[in-house]
């Protein structure tokens, strides 16, 4: 791990917060933050870092109970906002946004996989999107941590072609390049493993190096677009090793530390569990427990695909999710609050960590949004839901309404929400300035 | 043709940024290599007709500069530059063909001008398609899928591992399957688990002293157990369980073939292979009854066989078989068991545990006389109180005569008596010998207990009985002569005989009959009914010095008698191996596992079987390290009392340094068979460099202090990470003219293609050879690869992935409560069905109609049930005809596709009916519009039925436009439920309407009518649509413009070939596209 690159990042974090909301800083911050730029120094008063945690559930929310009013404490929610009213002044309700790109091509498949990237999708079969903002942060610096990214997902993605799209976009809100959507985990164990499995074998090194050298030698064998794919399978391996070489080292030289030293939850059975409610409770504790420990500071989470195909018998609705998002019955609005009662679930669990002075929700920025607003695929005003101050960094309790207004890219909040991360970029998707309000 | 563009991407996208779709830059990049043709009358009639037309009714939206939906048609001046985005006017045409563009509203081309347009497209575009035909097309280097990867470690190591149970589930491409090439990218995530996966498997290698295998397990006690079963496996490939020979079938095949073999008309090797027998045996059976040698044992024996009844040659009976039932044969069988017994007794092999019931065979000679032992219980502790009974011992003396007349029989029991014997076993010196018969009169002095009455036939022994006459001319008064059959019960106070060792000598009487054996047991019985067949030893324990046989003393008559015993000994052995093979299932012992099968060598196993049984043990003692194992157990014994061990430490140390050195050389061994492995992982011969790298690893993993088998491991999971086995790699040749893939390559297109796995031997074998390319070699290949069981792949993960029911196992949206029946085995059976039928479909070779009409279908009990169709039992599927009465047969009717195509308590026409537009006939829908109206969740609710509530629905300006084409072809199958029962009324009890009435007119009614409309009116669209989604299969990309030539190849051979799905195989195989690789150059 570059330190230099570290303490040059927490630099830009710092600096990012400062524009955000620095009127309010005291002085003696920064001296601290000077402190933290050199190693020797642990003395605790550090700041914990800011995560940021994208949460999906896909085919929208019932048309007519999907809304915020008011400010602060006397925020108003609709009945599916209704599990977050606890954190109403820590809850940023947007309105207005949407990604151009997803006006063409099919319905559900050319409507999600750029989510998070407002970049085009090939149609035809073809699979090309584009890199995610979580993944991009990851990139730039999920090298912090022990794990760059978590992509975590609770609904195996779908295995068809729908309307000349292919259904992987449908599936993947989290790419890590353009034709490569983040592999997501589906089984809590594995999660775990991937998260706190320390145990390399004695072997391991040696026979990752040996298939490094094996497809180096092949690169020239090949043709020049294979040489991509192999490319993007030698990424793949230093990666591995990487986290190999990582597994089991005190990295954190610095002064803050995280509430939790080791998981404090047994390591999940091995499967799926039965019902999606302990299936999505389990992701949940886990993604929490990744941010607990520090071991991640970025981390998606799908709760079900576009087009999802999932049952609730435990709410006593019957038909599969995407067939109930065709409806505003008393079912889908139950199947609606399920959602969102895991997003308070995380919430809550976030506030009640404590990391000095302020929550672990305090450190966070929680998006939580859809593919689409309501079921009849409406994807020009997306369902969006902001939780948790990001450090400092943001307001809760707003409206924010954009629908009337020019420029209302979704990639504009992505732009604000990796500058909170300390990920500056110019540009991202089809953005060029960030969204002020945040 | 309206085909060879359906595929374009949709005009209203409005495009802002640079088209950046794959297709696109192909289009650019083969101009590379197609020669230019354009003819200045082509581009004469673009600049002068059509430009024009485009300019009219186009450029107001598409121009440069306003590109609405990104599509510019403005820079479109010249023929050449059309020439270079074909793609953009296969959406072009797609538009003008659905009257879709110019949108309503604006103003509109007259007919002829649009037809006109249309034409020209389509000729410019199938021209330019037959330049570029036969294009390999882009196809990058693409990992192997989850199935893929399934069945390749399971062809590789001959197990099941299902490493892939926690991947990510695959994404779909190109086609619509998940062997496209865009999905099978490769991620760090993904890595990981390729990783731990590699890791997994090596754990499974069993490694044995010239190669390894692969287990289920990763424990090296469940390795030993599949060992044994593997011997276990060989033994009873010709005995049963206990190792006996199944005389019956032998006997039985000798009869019902007896002519034929006599007459020459089928050889006993012939006959053995038909019937599954052992042919070594059978020759040996068959030369004991055809031989003409006089043999006193056989003689009777072959005299019984002759009579048994020749085959019964019934008309009607399918086989024939010899009389079985018949007494000859029964009595034929029955003779021979009893001599078994007779001549063999069962024996448990030294230190086996007493309960064991698996015995070894152990011959029982034939001697003149013999002395017989008993053991005496051991005394009671306290001695009977005085006055009380005292508590009796019983034994038996038996005699049966087995050849001879019994009435003409006679023993000589000598001076039978009780011994004092110390503790090495020897007659005591100093202590007297007590007799029987004084035994027998002090007896009459004491009260013993009241013992239950002797069974009938038993006599108690009397004192009158001895003395009698023994030999002419000579008495003994304490011996006695037993008759040819006879059962004396000698009944004692224990505490006269206690601890007392029973001795008698037994020899024939001199006045015996001629020819005559006899038995004599000495024993205890605990029961009457023990006692009755004291001399019947079936499934027990003999004692090992007891039944012997005494022959009368002529002494040539001795002497064949042994001699015919030997020979039925040789031939009918009461078992031919020790089934048991562990002896004593302890951790201290001094044999493990006993071997006993050489009779089976002897008698069943040729040469190569023999050889085979040979390399099992070793690998048994190899896995097992069962001589290591002993060492230590006798480490264990010897403390103390070495002595006793002595014998036998020799040889134990001389096996257990032989199994270390074994374990070294089989180093060497196990790391040539890495090669091997790698290389059939690898699809391909290794390069030397590729071994001396795995070589490299191993070594230095060795130089850094692991152990063997944890650095052959570790070389073993880099083969399974290596790229060149998670990918599929192909060598483009240089430029970029596309060239043949190598006969490997091709190999492995071929098996990823029909079996989703690798070349097995045969394929490998045919490449080697160099012979794949000759077309009938490669026709062979491909008829035999279809006819083998991996061809289930193929309807998987190309007929139900096509059908939209892949994995329905695991399809759960139905409302419980109206369905409680649809549950798991449900779901399997209902997916099975699919699998079956589309396996068939290419194992029968059958006509592609039959997808649609067929009148067969594969069943078991619970779907038949649920299908209603009587008189199907059991779980295994069968094929079952004539189902169409029972409104079954064919894709249509499949319970899998009409429940996933239905909502979870109802049915629903839309679904199903654009299942069948989309899916089944190719149609290309456009997306619904922004407001779709609501039908009820179920079909009970309100007071009309799910069609009458779509009709409404599709009355709709705004929807009607697709729900005129879908709904009709769903309605007709309303008269199957949400599960895919077959109803005659809706859950609300409102009879079903199955009638349908298409925009064009046409009415039909059910899967009736459906079936012929499809099979008539929409028979080229289905036939296409087939062709195209094989064929995208098969290439692992999506069908491009220049597949043109390929499909209608593929179309004109179905049509010669009345419709066999052998004939568009064949044409794949065969074609360009599937043989040729695009050159290194070409971009993508």
């Amino acid at each position: 791990m570059n330190r230099s690159f570290l303490s040059n990042n927490r630099f830009l974090s710092r600096r990012a917060i400062l524009r955000g909301v620095g009127v309010s800083m005291a002085l003696p911050w920064l001296e601290s933050l000077k402190a933290r730029g050199s190693e020797k120094v642990s003395d605790g008063t550090s700041q914990p870092p800011v995560r940021c945690v994208c949460l999906f559930s896909g085919n929208g929310f019932h048309t007519k109970e999907w809304w915020a009013r008011g400010e602060g404490a006397q925020m108003e929610l609709g009945k599916v906002l209704e599990p977050l009213a606890p954190f109403r002044e820590k809850l940023t309700f947007i309105e207005g946004l949407f990604n151009a790109e997803a006006l063409h091509g099919g319905i559900h498949s050319a409507q999600t996989g750029q989510l998070l990237s407002g970049a085009k999708l090939a149609p035809n079969g073809a699979i090309r999107s584009g890199t995610s903002m979580d993944q991009v942060m990851a990139q730039h610096i999920g090298g912090n941590t022990k794990v760059p990214s978590l992509v975590l997902g609770c609904e195996a993605s779908l295995p068809n072609v729908h309307k000349n799209y292919s259904m992987v976009y449908s599936s993947h809100i989290s790419w890590s390049s353009p034709t490569t959507p983040t592999t997501l985990e589906l089984y809590p164990a594995l999660a775990f493993d991937r998260l706190f499995r320390d145990e390399p074998d004695r072997a391991d090194r040696s026979v990752l190096d040996a298939v490094l050298e094996e497809a180096t030698s092949l690169r020239g064998r090949i043709s020049n677009s294979d040489q991509r794919r192999v490319d993007e399978y030698l990424s793949s391996v230093r990666e591995v090793e990487q986290r190999i070489e990582r597994a089991g080292q005190e990295r954190r030289l610095q002064g803050w530390r995280p509430t939790l030293e080791k998981p404090n939850m047994p390591r999940p059975a091995d499967g799926l569990p039965q019902d999606i409610d302990q299936h999505m409770r389990l992701m949940c504790d886990i993604l929490i427990l990744a941010f607990q420990t520090d071991t991640t500071r970025i981390c998606t989470l799908k709760l079900n695909n576009d087009w999802s195909q999932l049952r609730f018998p435990h709410l006593e609705v019957n038909d599969i999710h995407h067939l109930v998002s065709h409806s505003d019955s008393a079912g889908w609005l139950k199947v609606n609050q399920f959602f969102v009662q895991q997003v308070a679930y995380i919430a809550k669990r976030l506030e009640e960590t404590q990391e000095g002075e302020r929550s672990l929700l305090d450190n966070t920025m929680m998006l939580y949004l859809s593919s689409m607003l309501n079921g009849h695929h409406h994807v020009k005003d997306l369902p969006v839901v902001l939780l948790g101050g990001g450090g400092g960094q943001i307001q809760g309790g707003r409206v924010l309404h954009y629908k009337e207004q020019p420029n209302r890219q979704m990639c504009r909040l992505y732009l604000s929400m990796m500058d909170k991360m300390g990920v500056r970029l110019d540009r991202f998707g089809d953005a060029d300035e960030p969204l002020a309000e945040i | 043709m309206h085909h060879i563009i359906s595929n374009s991407s949709d005009l209203q996208r409005s495009r802002r940024r640079t088209r950046n779709v794959a297709g696109c830059s192909c289009a650019i990049a083969l101009l590379g290599f197609v020669q230019l043709v354009v003819t200045s009358a082509a581009a004469e009639e673009y600049a002068d007709r059509i430009r024009p037309l485009l300019a009219t009714y186009c450029l107001e939206c598409h121009s440069t500069k306003v590109q609405e939906a990104g599509f510019d048609i403005q820079r479109f001046a010249t023929l050449g530059e059309v020439r270079a985005n074909l793609e953009a006017w296969q959406e072009m045409l797609d538009m003008l063909q659905r009257e879709e563009m110019p949108p309503e509203g604006e103003p509109q081309p007259e007919p002829q001008e649009r037809q006109q347009l249309i034409t020209w497209i389509q000729s410019f575009l199938e021209h330019e398609a037959d330049l570029r035909a036969g294009d390999p097309g882009p196809v990058l280097v693409r990992r192997l899928n989850n199935a893929e990867y399934r069945y390749t470690v399971r062809d590789l190591t001959g197990v099941d591992l299902q490493p892939t149970s926690q991947f990510p589930a695959d994404g779909a491409a190109g086609e619509g399957f998940l062997n496209a090439t865009d999905t099978l990218a490769i991620s760090p995530g993904l890595m990981t688990k390729y990783f731990d996966a590699a890791k997994d498997i090596t754990s499974h290698a069993v490694l044995l002293p010239d190669s390894f295998r692969f287990s289920d397990s990763t424990f090296r006690e469940d390795w030993v157990n599949e060992s044994l079963g593997e011997i276990q496996a060989m033994y009873t490939r010709y005995t049963t369980d206990q190792g006996e020979i199944p005389l019956e079938q032998y006997l039985t095949a000798t009869i019902a073939h007896r002519d034929e073999i006599s007459s020459g008309q089928a050889s006993l090797e012939q006959v053995a292979i038909a019937e599954n027998l052992s042919p070594k045996y059978l020759q040996i059976l068959w030369q004991l009854l055809t031989d003409d040698q006089p043999s006193i044992l056989i003689d009777g024996i072959r005299a019984q066989w002759k009579n048994c009844a020749p085959p019964v040659s019934n008309s009607q009976a399918a086989v024939t078989q010899p009389d079985t039932g018949s007494d000859t044969f029964s009595k034929l069988l029955e003779k021979i068991s009893s001599w078994q017994g007779l001549l063999w007794r069962r024996q448990r092999p030294d230190g086996a545990h007493a309960l064991d019931h698996r015995f070894a065979a152990a011959p029982v000679s034939v001697v003149e006389n013999h002395i017989y032992q008993l053991e005496m219980p051991a005394e009671k502790t306290e001695p009977p109180a005085a006055g009380k009974p005292a508590t009796p011992v019983i034994f038996y003396l038996a005699v049966q005569t087995v050849l001879g007349q019994a009435n003409r029989t006679g023993i000589i029991v000598e001076h039978p008596r009780f011994e004092v014997r110390d503790e090495s076993g020897n007659a005591s010196s100093d202590q007297v010998a007590l007799t029987l018969r004084d035994a027998l009169i002090m007896a009459a002095e004491v009260t013993t207990e009241e013992t239950p009455a002797l069974p009938e036939g038993v006599k108690p022994i009397d004192l009158s009985r001895f003395g009698s006459p023994l030999e002419i001319g000579s008495r003994d008064e304490n011996s006695l002569r037993l008759h040819g059959s006879e059962l004396l019960a000698v009944r004692l106070p224990a505490s006269l005989v206690a601890g007392k060792t029973f001795v008698v000598n037994v020899r024939p009487a001199p006045d015996n009959g001629p020819t005559t054996l006899v038995r004599f047991d000495v024993r205890h019985s605990s029961a009457p009914v023990e006692i009755e067949r004291s001399l019947d030893w079936q499934g027990r324990e003999q004692p090992s010095d007891s039944p012997l046989l005494l022959v009368e003393a002529d002494e040539s008559l001795v002497d064949r008698i042994r001699r015919s015993a030997d020979e039925f000994r040789r031939v009918f052995p009461i078992s031919l191996n020790y089934p048991g093979i562990i002896v004593r299932d302890t951790v201290v012992t001094l044999e493990r596992f006993h071997r006993g099968d050489r009779l089976l060598s002897e008698l069943m196993l040729d040469e190569q079987q023999r050889q085979q049984l040979d390399q099992l043990w070793n690998e048994l003692h190899y896995i097992s390290r069962d001589a290591l194992q002993v060492r230590n157990s006798l480490a264990t014994l010897i403390q103390g009392e070495s002595i006793a061990y002595e014998q036998v430490a020799d040889e134990i140390h001389r096996r257990a340094d032989e199994t270390e050195q074994n374990l070294l050389t089989s180093e060497s061994n196990h790391m040539e068979s890495l090669y091997d492995f790698i290389a059939r992982a690898y699809r391909r011969p290794l390069l030397a460099a590729e071994r001396q790298s795995l070589l490299e690893l191993y070594q230095s993993l060795r130089d850094d202090g692991l152990p063997h088998e944890e650095a052959f491991r570790a070389a073993l999971a880099r083969g399974l990470v290596s790229p060149n086995f998670l990918f599929r790699i192909e060598q483009p040749a240089t430029g970029t003219a596309a060239a043949p893939v190598s006969d490997w390559e091709l190999a492995a297109r071929l098996s990823y293609f029909l079996w989703s796995s690798m070349p097995d031997e045969e394929l490998r074998q045919t490449v080697a050879s160099g012979r794949l390319r000759d077309p009938q070699v490669l026709a062979r290949q491909v008829r035999r690869m279809l006819q083998d069981d991996k061809s289930r792949a193929l309807a998987i993960e190309f007929g139900t992935q096509w059908l939209e029911v892949r994995s329905f196992d695991q399809f759960q949206g139905k409302n419980q409560e109206l369905f409680p029946t649809f549950d798991i085995h449900l779901r399997q059976a209902m997916y099975e069905e699919s699998i079956l039928f589309f396996q068939d479909m290419f194992r029968s070779d059958r006509p592609i109609w039959q997808l649609i009409d067929a009148d067969h279908t594969f069943l078991n009990e619970t779907l038949a049930k649920h299908y209603d169709i009587p008189g199907i039992q059991g779980d295994e599927f069968r094929r079952v005809d004539g189902v169409q009465l029972h409104g079954r047969g064919g894709m249509l009717a499949w319970a899998s596709v009409l429940a996933k195509h239905s909502g979870a308590s109802r049915t629903s026409p839309v679904l199903r009916g654009n299942w069948i537009a989309e899916t089944v006939l190719g149609e290309r829908l456009p997306r619904p519009p922004p407001v779709v109206p609501k039908l009820p969740e179920d079909e009970t609710a309100g007071t009309l039925t799910i069609r009458q509530l779509v009709e409404m629905h599709a009355e709709l300006k705004q929807c009607a436009v697709c729900h005129q084409r879908i709904d009709p072809l769903g309605f007709a199958l309303e008269q199957y439920d949400t599960v895919g029962r077959r109803r005659h009324t809706d859950l609300a009890g409102r009879p079903v309407d199955a009638n349908a009435q298409l925009k064009d007119g046409t009415t039909f009614e059910g899967i009736g009518g459906l079936r012929k409309y499809l099979l008539t009116q929409r028979r080229d669209d289905f036939v296409r649509q087939f062709c195209r989604k094989l064929l995208g299969y098969a290439l692992g990309r999506r069908v491009i413009l220049s597949d043109r030539q390929q499909l209608a190849a593929m179309d004109a051979t179905l049509e010669r070939n009345d419709g066999r799905l052998s004939a568009v195989i064949l044409s794949i195989v065969g074609s360009k596209q599937f043989q040729y690789i695009r050159g290194s150059a070409l971009a993508e």
